[in-house]
């Protein structure tokens, strides 16, 4: 036996069985885990069944994946109509090809492609999903699954990042008037549960509206979690601008700056890199949040779940599609940490903001 | 604003003989500290002027001052023919003539040293980036960083830190250079080369306020050493006179300690 395994060997008894106790927990967490694993591998795989054309092929003490498998278009696109289903493709294909300006060298007026992007992408949404101009009309009532859950995390994150960014800016001015509102709005909707805001404005908000005028209620949605996450950013913004040192702003000043350039030049550039981390978990948690729309009747990708597992043919299905709900939120969370770890590693091995004086 | 805009607003003062600074009556306070206590100053265009002074004596202050970036609150600053008031648009055009070099360095460090250089040109002369790195060289090869152009601040010596900043303000082709102590945050050994540049710039016919006890660059440059001490302008001499027969007490005090450490 080598000597790097033994060592091992020694660190575990010294870890896990220091003691007759410890010993005795350490052979039951042992055992409970071999066990829970070897039942969930014999559900999820070796039990599974993976063809089916209803619930009848379920076999017990295995999962029926057929249920996913038959219903993946629903999971996707909601109860969008099928033969439309090439827009809501075309949409997210041109909201993704909208990035690309961002990776182009020549284009040095970012903020521009910025705002472009918050015209642009509910003018996309509003021609190819909404339809009604040149394409026939889709009610936001059939929208759902990932490409719901996916255009309300796009447009919240959109909007609320230039919103974050004023009232963050707006919290530190030193215009009384500004100071105040910033404030006032930033703690009001901090204070305010995502839940409730979304109540509002699915229940109370149409109660206000005069008679004839209707907001469509993606619209009402966006605007709500764009309120309640542009509070967020605001506080995480707030803390990166705290960390710039005077100097930069002196430094700026003295080169004639006036406050905006100064601040899309020299102070927010470091912010931002100050703050990728808190902002990649904030995105994170921002997207985990447009889940709550199904309380208000939305079948995003955990809101389709339900009415898919109560089809007569797939009853009592909704372990397997709440487990592949859950795989995918992950698999979305975790590829978004990836990137921000990425972005951080890149942005560090340039000199940190504001160290060495 | 362009560039021409800004040179016909400078054009008259760059022909006359007036002052390039007038300080007069000026008084600053910080809460109830009174900072400034009526100090007049008067700066003709090529001049050199150090200030020096025990700390807390007000002389960053009023450099400071002279780009507005302390307010003061009574008396009058008259820049290049604007006097400093609350009116933000003439002090960004004075900001624009008048460079800066801090203590602390504080160039950007998210960008490199020729970033650093040509962004005010850029973004405020409106200059294509073509001229502004024309420019941008020219200064680096005078402070002698050329090499390091395209490295970030961080990454570079405070020396040479300080050079480039003193590049960056240069870039701006501005009318009057203030130093705010630019030495006193760096290793002894690095102190002659950033005093090397202030020397040729002085020499230029740069004008120039310098804030430092560096009494050999005073001697070597100065048109006048000014000595303050509790806010108040207490002796203004020519180099020679100001080391060789100082009239105030306290500059004999403050002399005396400085060649003690020295």
């Amino acid at each position: 036996m080598n000597k790097k395994l033994l060592e091992q060997l020694k660190k575990i008894r010294q870890d896990y069985f220091n003691s007759p106790g410890n010993a005795i927990l350490s052979l039951l967490m042992l055992f409970l885990l071999v066990k829970v694993g070897i039942w969930f591998i014999s559900w999820a795989f070796i039990n599974a069944v993976w063809t089916g054309e209803n619930n009848e092929a379920a076999r017990p003490g295995g999962a029926t994946w057929a249920f996913i498998i038959k219903k993946i278009r629903f999971f996707l696109f909601g109860f969008y109509p099928k033969e439309h289903i090439w827009r809501i493709i075309v949409t997210v294909a041109l909201m993704g090809a909208s990035f690309v300006p961002y990776f182009m060298k020549r284009i040095h007026h970012k903020v521009l492609v910025f705002i472009a992007h918050m015209i642009i992408w509910p003018l996309i949404i509003g021609f190819f999903l909404a339809g009604g101009i040149g394409l026939e009309q889709v009610s936001t009532n059939n929208w759902g699954g990932l490409s719901l859950t996916f255009i309300l995390s796009a447009l919240g994150l959109l909007y609320s990042f230039p919103i974050g960014i004023l009232l963050a800016l707006g919290r530190r001015s030193e215009q009384p008037v500004i100071r105040i509102l910033s404030t006032v709005y930033i703690e009001c909707f901090r204070g305010i549960p995502l839940i409730t805001i979304l109540f509002m404005s699915s229940v109370v908000v149409p109660f206000f509206l005069p008679s004839g005028v209707a907001i469509d209620k993606i619209i009402r949605v966006v605007i709500g979690m764009t309120f309640f996450q542009s509070a967020y950013l605001a506080e995480v913004i707030r803390g990166g601008l705290q960390a710039v040192p005077k100097g930069q702003y002196e430094a700026a000043d003295s080169l004639g700056f006036k406050f905006g350039l100064q601040q899309y030049l020299v102070i927010m550039p470091q912010v931002l890199k100050i703050t990728i981390a808190n902002i990649g978990g904030i995105s994170i948690s921002f997207i985990k949040d447009t889940t709550l729309v199904l309380i208000i009747g939305m079948f995003d990708l955990l809101g389709i779940v339900k009415p898919l597992a109560s089809d007569s043919n797939w009853l009592g299905m909704e372990p397997e599609g709440l487990i592949f709900a859950g795989l995918v939120y992950w698999g979305i969370c975790f590829a978004i940490s990836r990137l921000t770890y990425k972005i951080e590693v890149k942005a560090n091995t340039l000199p940190a903001a504001g160290v060495k004086a | 604003m362009t560039a021409a805009e800004v040179k016909e607003t400078a054009a008259p003062e760059a022909t006359g003989n007036a002052p390039i600074i007038e300080i007069r009556d000026l008084n600053k306070w910080y809460d109830d500290f009174h900072v400034l206590t009526d100090v007049n100053l008067i700066v003709n265009r090529g001049e050199r002027i150090v200030i020096c002074g025990p700390s807390g004596s007000g002389k960053s202050t009023l450099i400071r001052c002279i780009n507005r970036l302390e307010k003061h609150q009574k008396g009058d600053i008259v820049v290049m023919g604007l006097e400093l008031t609350e009116d933000t648009k003439d002090v960004s055009l004075i900001r624009q003539e008048v460079g800066m070099v801090f203590q602390s360095f504080n160039l950007f460090p998210h960008l490199t040293i020729l970033q650093n250089l040509t962004l005010a040109p850029i973004w405020i002369r409106k200059m294509s980036q073509r001229e502004a790195e024309k420019i941008a060289w020219k200064y680096l090869k005078r402070v002698n960083i050329a090499e390091h152009a395209l490295k970030f601040p961080s990454q570079l010596s405070g020396g040479q830190q300080q050079r480039a900043a003193i590049a960056r303000s240069l870039c701006m082709q501005p009318k009057i250079m203030l130093f705010d102590e630019p030495t006193s945050a760096l290793d002894p050994e690095m102190v002659n080369e950033v005093l090397d540049v202030m020397v040729t710039l002085a020499e230029e016919g740069m004008t120039m306020l310098c804030v430092t006890h560096e009494m050999g660059f005073a001697r070597r440059v100065a048109d006048q050493v000014i000595f303050m001490d509790e806010g108040k302008i207490v002796e203004s001499q020519s180099p020679d006179k100001f080391f060789s027969e100082p009239e105030n007490e306290r500059t004999r005090q403050f002399l005396k300690q400085i060649h003690a450490i020295s």
